[in-house]
């Protein structure tokens, strides 16, 4: 029993062997007394057991000490570890906004088409009338009109990023961005026959094809001081649903932290119809006088209907993607 | 063996016989090192703690350099592919777009990384 313990032990008016002491009566205060005597007079120790329970209590209380004061170093290079994986995917999505977004692509679908109607006349001849003015009469009256005859449409697609220049099919020579609107338009059509040419008139980017997820990567060359190329590396994907919205998910090499970078799109499309009549003559169109001639007049319309589809995406969401 | 020790144990504790001068020192000196112990775990817990909270301190200094994004002379290029053949996001860039790194070393080991076009 330590000194500490016969004080509590004592002050608690309990010894063992002893009724609870009051105090204030004379008889009970010799009884706490008495107690005290008996165990300062007690051989009964336990010296090595409570120094071997003290040095348990230290050994416990520094080792507890001891992990918070490491785990709460350890959690500031685990923060920087954290924080190196979110602005490597962060900054990413920032150049691919920043790359992609508020830029708008046109693409132009120019159908030409033109219908001829000949009227063959025949037996021209020029009088001369009383005032000595020549004037020309038809001797076939009425004049032979024939069966109009439409010709092969023509077709120009043309794709154009913002102001500028007509950027060459096919789609694998595209930038990223013109590659996936035509993507959107015509799907995986190349457009290279009459029959893919007609069809992508009625193409629309509202009501476009979709792709699946394709691998979408990105490489750093540098040799910055502190910077690593190959920790800053994205291995990600970019996909696109029919309405045009391009999700990129974007992760750091390790896998650690995602990003789901979501592009809406923005879609104006209008048609328009021009007709250019023009009118042309086969044959003479002088004669003497008198003279009987054939001069066939050709009518043409010409229909050039041009189809223009402008899609710009902006940034609809960021989202932190747990996996 | 170990039985008949803890049997004596038991006994010399439950025993009325007193302990020498001998059992208190050593009792004393085992008592003197857990104290030493558990200070000096303290002590070096504090001095942990006090590296980390200056490391940390280091750190958001820089983090705020590196997210306020001003200047910088480290530069590189980032070059996208898709579908593992290069290509230019948009048709006013090149393939390999230049950009401009900023760096937080200061935990140590794997620096921290953001980076802009530019």
């Amino acid at each position: 029993m330590t000194i500490i313990g016969m004080v509590k032990t004592i002050s608690m008016g309990s010894v063992r062997g002893f009724p609870a002491a009051d105090p204030n009566r004379p008889e009970d205060t010799a009884l706490l007394l008495n107690a005290v005597k008996t165990k300062s007079r007690s051989t009964r120790g336990a010296s090595i057991t409570f120094a071997l329970l003290l040095f348990m209590v230290c050994a416990v209380l520094g080792a507890v000490v001891l992990t918070a004061g490491t785990a709460s170093a350890g959690r500031v290079s685990g923060m920087a570890e954290a924080d190196g994986r979110y602005y490597s995917v962060s900054s990413a999505a920032e150049l691919l906004t920043q790359e992609l977004t508020g830029r708008s692509v046109t693409i132009t679908r120019v159908r030409t088409v033109a219908t001829s109607t000949d009227t063959v006349c025949v037996d021209r001849k020029f009088v001369v009338n009383e005032n000595g003015v020549d004037l020309e009469q038809w001797i076939s009256d009425p004049p032979d009109v024939q069966t109009p005859v439409t010709g092969d449409p023509t077709y120009a697609i043309t794709v154009r990023e913002g102001d500028g220049t007509d950027l060459a099919l096919p789609q694998a020579s595209l930038p990223f961005l013109s590659a996936q609107a035509v993507q959107l338009m015509f799907g995986s059509s190349n457009l290279s026959t009459p029959a893919e040419q007609e069809a992508a008139m009625s193409c629309s980017l509202s009501a476009g094809f979709s792709h699946a997820e394709i691998p979408f990567t990105l490489t750093h060359a540098t040799s910055a001081s502190g910077v690593t190329a190959a920790d800053l590396a994205i291995d990600g994907s970019v996909e696109m649903r029919g309405d045009g919205t391009l999700i990129f998910l974007l992760k750091d090499v390790d896998g650690g932290f995602w990003l789901r970078l979501t592009l809406t799109p923005s879609v104006e499309e209008s048609t328009k119809s021009i007709l250019v009549p023009t009118d042309s003559v086969t044959g003479p169109v002088t004669s003497a006088a008198g003279d009987t001639v054939t001069t066939t007049f050709t009518h043409t319309d010409t229909v050039t209907t041009t189809k223009t589809s402008t899609i710009t995406w902006s940034v609809g969401e960021l989202q932190k993607v747990v996996r | 063996m170990i039985m008949k020790t803890g049997r004596k144990l038991l006994r010399r504790l439950r025993g009325r016989a007193g302990e020498s001068i001998a059992e208190v020192l050593v009792a004393l000196l085992i008592s003197a090192l857990a104290m030493m112990l558990l200070a000096g775990m303290i002590n070096s817990s504090w001095k942990v703690l006090d590296s980390s909270r200056a490391a940390l301190a280091d750190y958001n200094a820089q983090e705020s350099v590196l997210t306020a994004q001003g200047s910088s002379d480290r530069t590189g290029t980032v070059t996208a592919s898709l579908g593992g053949d290069a290509v230019k996001l948009n048709a006013d860039t090149n393939v390999q777009i230049p950009v401009k790194y900023y760096v937080n070393d200061a935990v140590g080991g794997k620096p921290v990384v953001a980076y802009k076009a530019g």
